[in-house]
């Protein structure tokens, strides 16, 4: 998948941001579970130290009450009862918070019963000592019984009991705590060093990633430039080839055009000879129609000729490789016309040319064009005593077409589309000669050119051969 | 004397070489026309070689008619083996053809033809044709004696 891929790029950044962040949370709330649970342990220290306190509260107001109760009983002054009696106001406050601070702890609970009922017997003796200190009674005795000091010891033993237990608690409250710390500062660290390996790992990871979607797309352009220079190699290989096939496709139609030039023409040389041979040798014994047929014999083999030689110069038309120099078209018209002249003198013909007609072209295709439309004009005007033929050129929409204009016998429009195909004549043999090539010909030359031909004829009224030329080919 | 020199006529064509003999008897050559049918053969004779060893010391023809589309060795080739030997260099060849390719008048002039004939279709132009080469080459033309060097 591509690296631009926008919902790869996606999914790469949420994996990347997710699921560390869902690790870190985990870790957190662990974390956060453990700091709770560590401010919970201190929380119960805390408690346990006030408990601890209280404890000692209600242990000096004891104390408060048995020495107020001595020091009076010692004393008869009243003014030691101060202690003692502040001590029995502030009890029953002390005991009660030391109770709520005992609530839910069972034992420590039954502890308290224990000490409110020691408490209590305690403060019958009491009560019962400083009745018999007011009646006069033997107060003494009851101390020295001791009762009291054996009821104070109790109680005092229910309270050292509870210290030791409430002190038993605390410490393992703190305890608890120490090891709480140990464990969030255990989990701080793991959770600091699991950010940084994640953060390390997922760069990485990230980065190699990264490192190979570039490293996969550099070998798909890769890849695409090499196809394309394959291709490129085949196209080439394959012009090449096409090349070789029309170059050897040309020279094998060269090929065939010599054979034909050659091997086509030496028998029609035998057949005229030998029919002119039988002629002279034979002349005495011929009768005159055999002579005639001998002479047809020989037109004939002269026809072929023709054929043979027009054909010959179609084909070298199309093979011939194409120059480019100035051509002046109406000197070769000229010295075409001179020589259409000096075939048939006899002839009048107005042959009018006009002057000053150059183009770029190669010079002996043209000429062949020009004898071609010229001698076509030539030939069709046979039967015109006083016949013109014009050759000039006029300029419609920015190009210049060339003319042959003539007022011969014309042909039929309607057979116009056969009129450049090789073999194609418009007229009987026995009324103008011809092997119907040279307009094909002519046409061959005009496209060669780059150009293209028209004709414009009405039967008995004159025809107009109109051609262009692409003058700015190189 | 060179009017007694032989005409080499070098054609595979029986059919011209016939038309050819009976052109010149009509153009009024009296040189003996000698026909050999290829290219090996034609440098055979010019230089005595194969079956025509007998000729060695007889004179050189007059004149070689050389058709160019011949078996075994071209006529190019036999023109231009002609042009490299000193003993033949200077005899007069005239290329007859049928060809008419341009290519292959380059060739034969580059190859130092004295002259080049298309043969024509037609029988009376080749009389003509013949009566003009042997008045020319035969009758007016100078050529060094063979083996003379400059």
């Amino acid at each position: 998948m591509p690296l631009t891929d926008p919902r790869r790029f996606r999914r790469l950044l949420l994996r990347a941001i997710l699921v560390p962040v869902g690790l870190l949370l985990l870790l957190a709330a662990l974390l956060l579970w453990e700091v709770r649970d560590l401010l919970q342990t201190q929380e119960a220290a805390r408690r346990s130290q006030v408990t601890l306190v209280r404890v000692e509260r209600v242990r000096q107001l004891f104390i408060d009450r048995e020495t107020g109760l001595r020091g009076f009983l010692l004393a008869g002054d009243r003014i030691f009862l101060e202690p003692y009696h502040a001590a029995e106001q502030a009890l029953p406050k002390a005991l009660d918070e030391l109770e709520r601070d005992l609530e839910g702890k069972p034992t420590e609970q039954v502890r308290m019963v224990e000490l409110r009922e020691g408490w209590k017997s305690w403060e019958q003796v009491a009560t019962r000592m400083l009745a018999l200190y007011d009646e006069g009674g033997d107060w003494l005795g009851l101390v020295r019984s001791g009762v009291g000091k054996e009821r104070m010891d109790a109680l005092r033993a229910i309270l050292d009991t509870l210290v030791a237990e409430e002190r038993q608690r605390a410490e393992l409250q703190g305890a608890e705590a120490e090891q709480g710390a140990r464990t969030v500062l255990i989990l701080g660290l793991l959770w600091a060093l699991t950010v940084g390996v994640l953060l390390a790992w997922l760069s990485r990871r990230q980065l190699l990633t990264l490192a190979r979607d570039y490293e996969a797309s550099l070998a798909r352009v890769q890849a695409q430039a090499d196809a394309l220079r394959a291709s490129e190699a085949r196209l080439e290989s394959r012009v090449a080839q096409r090349t070789a096939e029309l170059t050897a496709a040309n020279q094998e139609l060269e090929s065939f055009s010599y054979s034909v030039s050659h091997d086509l023409r030496a028998p029609l040389r035998a057949i005229d000879g030998f029919a002119q041979a039988l002629r002279e040798d034979e002349a005495e014994r011929l009768s005159s129609g055999s002579r005639q047929l001998l002479e047809r014999l020989q037109a004939a083999a002269m026809r072929m000729g023709q054929l043979i030689d027009d054909l010959l110069q179609l084909s070298r038309v199309t093979r011939a490789e194409l120059r480019r120099e100035p051509v002046d078209l109406s000197a070769l018209a000229s010295s075409v016309a001179t020589e259409l002249r000096q075939r048939e003198p006899g002839r009048e013909v107005n042959l009018a040319i006009q002057p000053g007609l150059s183009t770029r072209g190669d010079p002996r295709l043209l000429r062949v064009l020009m004898e071609n439309l010229l001698g076509n004009a030539w030939k069709f005007t046979s039967k015109r005593p006083g016949a013109r033929i014009e050759f000039f050129s006029e300029t419609a929409g920015g190009v210049t077409h060339y003319a042959v204009r003539d007022d011969g016998v014309g042909f039929d429009m309607a057979y116009a589309d056969k009129l450049f195909t090789p073999f194609q004549r418009m007229h009987k043999a026995t009324d103008f000669p011809g092997t119907g090539i040279g307009l094909a010909t002519v046409q061959r030359i005009v496209h060669r050119h780059g150009g293209h031909i028209e004709a414009q004829a009405t039967v008995g009224g004159g025809a107009i051969f109109r051609f262009t030329l692409q003058e700015s080919l190189a | 004397m060179s009017s007694q020199r032989a005409i080499l006529l070098v054609e595979d064509n029986p059919d011209d070489v016939d038309l050819t003999r009976r052109a010149f008897q009509r153009a009024g050559h009296p040189q003996p026309l000698e026909v050999v049918e290829d290219g090996v053969e034609a440098l055979d004779y010019l230089f005595a070689r194969g079956s025509y060893t007998h000729r060695a010391g007889e004179p050189l023809p007059a004149l070689v008619l050389l058709d160019l589309k011949l078996p075994r060795l071209s006529g190019h080739e036999v023109l231009r083996q002609i042009r490299a030997n000193a003993s033949t260099r200077f005899l007069p060849v005239v290329i007859l053809t049928s060809s008419d390719e341009e290519k292959d008048l380059v060739q034969s002039y580059s190859h130092g033809c004295n002259s080049y004939v298309r043969k024509p279709v037609s029988y009376n132009e080749f009389v003509e044709a013949a009566r003009q080469l042997g008045l020319y080459w035969l009758a007016l033309n100078r050529v060094p004696q063979p083996g003379v060097h400059e």
